[in-house]
C-alpha cells in the first residue's frame, strides 16, 4: 500500500507543477499589461512594474513565484494592491467550500436513491421517469438552472431570497443548482451498475441462501456499486467548483467562484492566477483522497497492496 | 441503418431533434431577411409577432436569427471538438492500447497527469490569451477533451488483442496496422462512438459556460450562452428573451444525450 | 414419503434471450438420503429446471407447475402469467424461507457465485442469521467454524476472515457448500459443482459430498454432463433432453442397460473417449524444446512484485506426422508453454528448434487452433475473409486460386464454400471450431498447436472435431501438439504424451504406456481421477483427500513443485534441485528414479515403475 500511496502522491505533485507552472505562463502571455488604464503614464507604469517585479525576465518571476506559492504566498491582487489573494481566499473559500459540500452531499443521497430505484423498479412509470429526469439533469447546463429556479421560486414565487447568503434558507437555491448536475450523473452511474451487479451470479447464490432483496441489495450490492460514484467525486468537485462560478455570481454570494469571474471581468492577473492554482491544487487533492479511498474499498486491490 | 433504429425510441427522437435543429440553425440565418447583428432603435425589445418570431432585444435585434445564429456556433463548437478529440483519442488510445508495457504506462500517466486539472480553467487561460473566437475555444476544450475516449479506445484495444482472433492474425503474419484495421478498432467501434457523441454536449456545455461567464464569443457574434448573458439584466422585465435561446440550448443538448443513450442502450452496455 | 415431489414442470422463456433451453412436463420425486443425478448435454434444461423448484428464474420465465411438494409443504410457484402481484409476492415470501434452510444450492463456478468484497466469514454467517433471527453473532460464528471443518477447510479460523479470490478453486467450491449445508437442509441441490475443477479437486469434490450425504441424511440431486461423475456419486440417474425426462432408473439400470437410444450414444460416446487408439511411432524429430524456461514479473496493479516461473527447464520432442498430447491442470503452464513455441511468448531461458533451426520468433509454419470457438473468429469478417487473410499476406495467389483453397478446406472441415459469405454468429460452436481447424491448416503448416480445442463443446460435437483431426494428422502427415486437462481427450488422440506440474514436465512417453502404468506419482494421481462411466469402477474409487488439497503455495524454490501433496515424498524431494532422467522412450523428473535412489543399476538394467 505504501508503494502505491507514494506513487499517486508522487503523480499529484507532477500534476501540481505542471498546474502552475502552464497557469503562469498562460497568464504572463495575456495580451496589455495590467497597469494600462489609459491616463496612466509611461513612468508611473515602469515603477508600478518594477514595484511588482515585472520588469524581471520571466524565468525569475516564475521562480519567485515557485518559492512564494512553497509559503503559501499567492501575491498581491494588481487591481487592489491592499489585498493579497491569499486573503481573498481565506475569505471566500469557506463560503464555496460550505455550499460545494452540501451540493456533493445532496447529489451524493438523491443520486443513489433514484439510481437504486430506477434499477430494482417493474414499473415502467418509475423507470421511465427518472431516466428522464436525469436526461434532463445531465441536459440543462447549471446557469439556466440557477436562473430559472431564481425566477420562478425567488422572483415569481418569493419563496427563497435571491442574493446573498445570509440566512439557512438562502442556500437552498444555490445548492440545488449546483447539485442537480452531479445527481443526475451519480444516478446515472449508480442505476448502471446496480443493474449490472443485479445480473451477477452472487446474487443468485444471495437469493438461493433465502436472503430478501433489500438486505442483498444494501450488504451485497451497494458495496460493488459504489465504487464509480466514489471514482466520481473528483471530477465532482471540480465541475461544482467551476460551477460555483456562475452560481455565486447569479445568487450574488461572496464566494470563490464570483471572486474569479470578477476578476476576469478586471482582469486582474495575479488574482486569476492565484484562484486558479488554487482551485487546481483543490481538486487534484480531492482527486488523490477519493483514489486512495477508492483502492482501500475493494479487497481484491487492498490485499494485493499489502 | 435500419436496424439500428428499429425499436429504439431514444435514438429515433435525439435523431429527429438534432436533424430540425441542424435545419433551422442551417437555413434561418441564410434565408432571414434580418441579420445577426443589425440593430434598429425602433423595434427594441419588442415581443413575438408575425415579423420577429422570438420579438428582439434591447438593440432591437432579431431574436429568432440571433438564436439560429448561436445554434450554428455551438453546434460547430461541439461536433468540431468532437471530431478533433475523437482522433486524437482514437490514435493515442490505440497507440498506448497496442504498444502495451513501458509505453503505454508513460503515456497513460501523462494523460493523467493532464487530465487532473479542471479542464475550464485551462480554457478560461487559454480564452484570455487568444482572445474570444470559435479557434481558442476548440483550442481550449480539445486539449483535455480527448483524454477520456483515449481511456475508452485503450480499454477496447487492450481487451481485444489478446482475443484469439488476434493472435490468429499475428500468427498469420498481419502487421500492426493491419490489425488495428481490420480487427481491431472495427470490434470496438461501440464504445468509442457513444463517448465521441458525449463529446459533443460536453462541447456545447463548455461552450456556453465560458459565453456566460464572458470569456466566450465576443460581441456582436452570439452564442447561445452570450444571448443568456445578455438577456440576463433585463431577465425580470422580459424573461422571454432568455427563455428561447434556453430552450434551444436545452433541446440541443438533450438531443446528442439521447442520441448517446439510445446507443448505449443498442450496444447493451 | 419423498423429500420432493415435482410434478409436470414447464418452463418457457418469453424473450429474444431465450436460447430455446425450455423444460417441458418434468415429473420427479426425491428420497430422502439419496443422490439423483440429472444427467444431459448443454440445453437439455436440466439447470434451469433446478432453478425453476428454487423460484431463482428471472420474470422473463414462464413457469408451470401441476404440483411442487417438499415434504408436507405445498411450494408450488403460481403461473405468472396468469397469477397477480399479490400471489407473486406472497411465493417470494414463502420461499425465502425455505430457500437455503430447506433446500439449497451449489453452483458451477464459486468464483462468481461468491461476492468478491464480503469475507467468507460473513458470507457463511448471514445465511445462518437470516434463517434464525435469534442467533448470535458469536453463535453463528462458531458454526461457521463447524461448518468450514466439516467441509475439510484446514485453519478455518483464518479462511472466515479472507476473501474468495484469496482462495483456490477447490477451497471456494467448499465454502460453496458449507453455505448450503449452513442450515442444515433436507434437499442439496447441485449444478455442476464439479465441471469448472481440476480433475483430481473434482475427485475431492464428490467424496465430500457422498460423505455429507451418508453423514447427515441430505438428499442431494446432482446435475450434470459428465457422465463419469454421475457413475461415480448416484444411485438414481435422471436423462434429460430437450427438456424433457427421457430415461429414469438406478445407475446401474441406466448404464448397463439403457432403453432409449440417446442415452445408449451418450454413454458410448463417454467410454469411447476411454479406449486409447493404437498409433504407429514416428522418429523424425519436428521441434525440439530444450530445457526451455519462461519467467514472468509478477505485477499487481501498481507495483512489482518479483519474478514466477511459468514453465521451467522443460524439455521434448514432437516427431514429423505425431500427435503430442499435453495436460495438466490449470496453471501448470501448458499454455504459457504454447505460446512459446507459437512465438508469441518470448522464452527467459533455454531454446526451441524448429525444423533443425532455432525458434525465434512467429514461424508460419506453426499455426493455432483456440480454445473458445466465439472468441477465436472476428465477429465483424465473414468466414471467406477470415480465411483469405492469411493467403493474401503471405502468398500472390489469384482470387480463383485462393478461392479454391478456402472451398476444399471447409470441405475438409465438413462445411461449404457457400458458408463463406456468412459471418461467425451463424454458426454453432462446433462448426466455429471447425472453421478455427481451416484457418489453422490454411497456410499448410507442419505443426499446428491445439489449445484445448474441445473443452468448450458438448460430448458429441467433441468427438466429432477430434475425428477431423485424426483424418488431417492422417491425410496430411501434419504433426500436432495437442493441450487439454482432459485426460480421457489425449488418451484418444494422441501417440505420445507429456504431463506437467507445477511448470515443470514431469513426465514424458508413449500415450498407451503411460496409462497402462504410470511412473510418477503425479501421473498416477491424474489418472486414478479419471471417472469411467461404469458405475462399478467408478464406485470403487477410494478418498484421496479427506481435506482440502494443499497447493503449491508451500513448495520451496528448488526441489520437485509436486512434493508437497506427494504420498512418496523424501528428503531430497524438497531440497534438492530436480532432474530429468530418460529411460528409453519414458522421461521422467521424479527423485524416485534417480541413481542415489535406485542404486547402482547394471547396463541393461530395465527400469519400470517405482510406485
Amino acid at each position: 500500500m505504501q508503494g502505491y500511496i507514494g506513487k499517486r502522491i508522487g503523480m499529484s505533485i507532477l500534476s501540481l507543477f505542471m498546474l502552475v507552472t502552464v497557469a503562469f505562463f498562460l497568464t504572463r502571455m495575456m495580451p496589455g499589461s495590467p497597469f494600462q488604464n489609459g491616463n496612466v503614464s509611461e513612468d508611473i507604469l515602469r515603477s508600478m512594474e518594477r514595484e511588482y517585479g515585472l520588469d524581471k525576465p520571466v524565468t525569475e518571476q516564475y521562480q519567485t513565484y515557485l518559492k512564494n506559492l512553497l509559503h503559501g504566498n499567492l501575491g498581491v491582487s494588481f487591481k487592489k494592491p491592499e489585498v493579497t489573494v491569499t486573503e481573498v481566499i481565506a475569505r471566500t473559500w469557506p463560503i464555496t467550500a460550505s455550499l460545494g459540500g452540501l451540493a456533493i452531499l445532496t447529489a451524493a443521497f438523491f443520486g443513489t436513491v433514484f439510481g437504486i430505484w430506477q434499477a430494482s423498479s417493474k414499473r415502467l412509470i418509475v423507470k421511465g421517469g427518472i431516466f428522464l429526469g436525469t436526461m434532463l439533469g445531465t441536459g440543462i447546463p447549471n446557469f439556466v438552472v440557477g436562473l430559472l429556479l431564481m425566477l420562478f421560486f425567488g422572483v415569481r414565487l418569493k419563496l427563497f431570497p435571491i442574493a446573498g447568503l445570509t440566512s439557512p434558507q438562502s442556500y437552498i437555491l444555490p445548492v440545488i443548482s449546483l447539485a442537480v448536475y452531479p445527481s443526475a450523473v451519480i444516478a446515472r452511474l449508480v442505476q448502471n451498475t446496480f443493474r449490472v451487479e443485479m445480473e451477477r451470479d452472487y446474487v443468485t447464490m444471495a437469493r438461493a441462501k433465502g436472503i430478501g432483496f433489500r438486505q442483498t441489495a444494501l450488504t451485497h450490492i451497494l458495496k460493488n456499486a459504489w465504487i464509480p460514484v466514489l471514482n466520481y467525486i473528483g471530477p465532482a468537485a471540480a465541475f461544482l467548483l467551476t460551477g460555483s462560478f456562475v452560481v455565486e455570481s447569479i445568487f450574488t454570494i461572496p464566494g470563490l467562484g464570483r471572486e474569479f469571474v470578477n476578476s476576469i471581468g478586471n482582469r486582474d492577473y495575479t488574482m486569476i492566477l492565484g484562484l486558479t492554482v488554487f482551485m487546481g491544487i483543490t481538486v487534484i487533492v480531492i482527486n488523490l483522497f477519493t483514489d486512495l479511498l477508492s483502492a482501500w474499498l475493494d479487497p481484491r486491490i487492498r490485499r494485493s497492496l499489502r | 441503418m435500419k436496424a439500428l433504429y428499429r425499436g429504439n425510441f431514444l435514438l429515433m427522437m435525439g435523431t429527429i431533434l438534432l436533424a430540425v435543429l441542424i435545419l433551422l440553425a442551417v437555413l434561418v440565418p441564410a434565408f432571414s431577411s434580418y441579420s445577426y447583428q443589425a440593430q434598429d432603435v425602433n423595434i427594441q425589445n419588442s415581443s413575438s409577432s408575425f415579423l420577429h418570431i422570438f420579438g428582439t432585444d434591447k438593440f432591437g435585434r432579431d431574436i429568432f436569427v440571433r438564436v439560429w445564429y448561436g445554434t450554428r456556433i455551438s453546434l460547430l463548437v461541439g461536433i468540431g471538438s468532437a471530431l478533433i478529440c475523437g482522433a486524437l483519442g482514437i490514435l493515442y488510445g490505440s497507440i498506448a492500447g497496442y504498444a502495451g508495457g513501458k509505453a503505454d504506462i508513460i503515456l497513460m500517466r501523462l494523460a493523467d497527469v493532464i487530465d487532473s486539472i479542471p479542464s475550464l480553467l485551462y480554457v478560461i487561460l487559454i480564452m484570455l490569451v487568444l482572445g474570444s473566437n470559435v479557434g481558442s475555444i476548440l483550442l481550449g476544450i480539445c486539449i483535455s477533451g480527448w483524454i477520456e475516449l483515449s481511456r475508452v479506445v485503450r480499454g477496447e484495444v487492450m481487451r481485444l488483442k489478446n482475443q484469439e482472433f488476434c493472435i490468429a492474425a499475428r500468427m498469420a503474419g498481419a502487421t500492426p496496422g493491419r490489425i488495428l484495421r481490420r480487427h481491431l478498432l472495427p470490434n470496438g467501434l461501440g464504445p468509442v462512438i457513444i463517448n465521441v457523441t458525449f463529446l459533443v454536449p460536453k462541447a456545447i456545455f463548455t461552450e456556453a459556460f465560458l459565453s456566460f461567464v464572458g470569456v466566450g464569443i465576443s460581441a456582436p457574434a452570439a452564442s447561445l450562452g452570450t444571448l443568456i448573458q445578455e438577456s440576463r439584466s433585463q431577465m425580470l422585465v422580459y424573461p422571454t428573451q432568455m427563455l428561447y435561446p434556453v430552450l434551444v440550448l436545452c433541446t440541443l443538448i438533450l438531443s446528442m444525450n439521447l442520441i448517446g443513450a439510445g446507443l448505449e442502450r443498442k450496444a447493451g452496455l | 414419503m419423498s423429500v420432493l415431489c415435482v410434478q409436470d414442470l414447464s418452463v418457457q422463456f418469453h424473450d429474444r434471450h431465450a436460447k430455446g433451453e425450455t423444460v417441458r412436463g418434468v415429473t420427479f420425486t426425491v428420497e430422502p438420503g439419496e443422490i439423483v443425478g440429472i444427467v444431459g448435454e448443454s440445453g437439455s434444461g436440466k439447470s434451469t429446471a433446478m432453478q425453476a423448484i428454487l423460484g431463482l428464474l428471472p420474470e422473463r420465465a414462464e413457469i408451470r407447475c401441476r404440483k411442487l411438494i417438499l415434504e408436507q409443504e405445498d411450494i408450488t410457484p403460481p403461473c405468472n402469467t396468469k397469477s397477480g402481484r399479490q400471489e407473486q409476492k406472497a411465493y417470494e415470501k414463502r420461499m425465502e424461507k425455505i430457500r437455503g434452510k430447506h433446500i439449497s444450492m451449489v453452483f458451477q463456478d464459486p468464483l462468481t457465485y461468491l461476492n468478491p468484497t464480503v469475507k467468507i466469514g460473513r458470507q457463511i454467517t448471514e445465511v445462518i442469521r437470516v434463517h434464525n433471527r435469534t442467533c448470535s453473532r458469536n453463535k453463528a460464528k462458531e458454526r461457521a467454524l463447524e461448518l468450514l471443518d466439516m467441509v475439510g477447510i484446514r485453519q478455518p479460523a483464518r479462511r472466515l476472515t479472507q476473501y474468495p479470490f484469496e482462495l483456490s478453486g477447490g477451497m471456494r467450491q467448499r465454502v460453496a457448500i458449507a453455505i448450503a449445508l449452513a442450515c442444515q437442509p433436507k434437499l442439496l441441490i447441485a449444478d455442476e459443482p464439479t465441471t469448472a475443477l481440476d480433475v483430481t479437486v473434482q475427485g475431492q469434490i464428490l467424496q465430500l459430498l457422498k460423505r455429507i450425504s451418508k453423514e447427515t441424511g441430505t438428499s442431494v440431486l446432482f446435475v450434470s454432463h459428465d457422465l463419469g461423475v454421475i457413475a461415480s456419486i448416484c444411485s438414481r440417474v435422471i436423462v434429460m433432453q430437450n427438456g424433457k425426462i427421457i430415461e429414469e432408473g438406478t445407475t446401474e439400470e441406466i448404464f448397463w442397460e439403457p432403453r432409449q437410444k440417446y442415452t445408449k450414444e451418450l454413454i458410448d460416446k463417454a467410454s469411447h473417449l476411454q479406449e486409447p487408439s493404437d498409433k504407429e511411432e514416428y522418429r523424425e524429430p519436428l521441434l525440439s524444446v530444450e530445457h526451455a524456461s519462461k519467467q514472468y514479473l509478477v505485477k499487481s496493479r501498481w507495483n512489482l512484485k518479483g519474478d514466477k516461473s511459468a514453465v521451467e527447464d522443460v524439455s521434448f520432442h514432437i516427431y514429423k506426422g505425431e500427435t503430442f498430447g499435453l495436460v495438466g491442470e490449470s496453471g501448470c503452464g501448458k499454455t504459457t508453454l504454447a505460446g512459446m513455441i507459437t512465438g508469441m511468448h518470448q522464452l527467459t531461458g533455454g531454446g526451441i528448434q524448429f525444423k533443425g533451426k532455432p525458434l525465434v520468433q512467429m514461424d508460419r509454419q506453426i499455426q493455432m487452433v483456440f480454445q473458445d470457438p466465439y472468441a477465436s473468429l472476428n465477429p465483424r469478417m465473414t468466414i471467406q475473409e477470415t480465411l483469405e487473410e492469411p493467403l493474401l499476406i503471405n502468398t500472390k495467389l489469384s482470387l480463383e486460386e485462393r478461392n479454391q483453397k478456402i472451398g476444399e478446406l471447409l470441405e475438409m472441415v465438413g462445411l461449404s464454400l457457400k458458408d463463406g459469405g456468412k459471418y461467425p454468429r451463424a454458426f454453432s460452436g462446433g462448426q466455429r471450431q471447425r472453421i478455427g481447424i481451416a484457418r489453422a491448416l490454411i497456410l499448410e503448416p507442419e505443426l499446428i498447436v491445439c489449445d484445448e480445442p474441445v473443452s468448450a463443446l458438448d460430448i458429441s460435437t467433441q468427438e466429432q472435431i477430434l475425428e477431423i483431426l485424426e483424418q488431417i494428422q492422417r491425410e496430411r502427415q501434419i504433426s500436432t501438439l495437442f493441450i487439454s486437462h482432459d485426460l480421457s481427450v489425449v488418451k484418444r488422440i494422441s501417440h505420445r504424451m507429456g504431463v506437467m506440474y507445477g511448470g515443470r514436465m514431469v513426465e514424458v512417453g508413449n500415450t498407451r504406456s503411460i496409462y497402462e502404468d504410470p511412473w510418477h506419482p503425479y501421473t498416477k494421481t491424474l489418472l486414478s481421477a479419471i471417472l469411467t462411466p461404469d458405475p462399478r469402477i467408478a464406485r470403487k474409487r477410494r478418498g484421496m483427500w479427506k481435506v482440502e488439497e494443499l497447493r503449491g503455495e508451500l513448495a520451496s524454490d528448488t526441489g520437485c513443485p509436486f512434493a508437497p501433496r506427494c504420498g512418496y515424498a523424501m528428503e531430497c524431494c524438497h531440497t534438492q534441485r530436480l532432474e530429468t532422467y530418460s529411460f528409453e522412450e519414458r522421461e521422467i523428473a521424479c527423485f524416485l528414479y534417480s541413481k542415489e535412489y535406485t542404486g547402482r543399476r547394471s547396463h541393461d538394467y530395465k527400469m519400470s515403475s517405482q510406485i
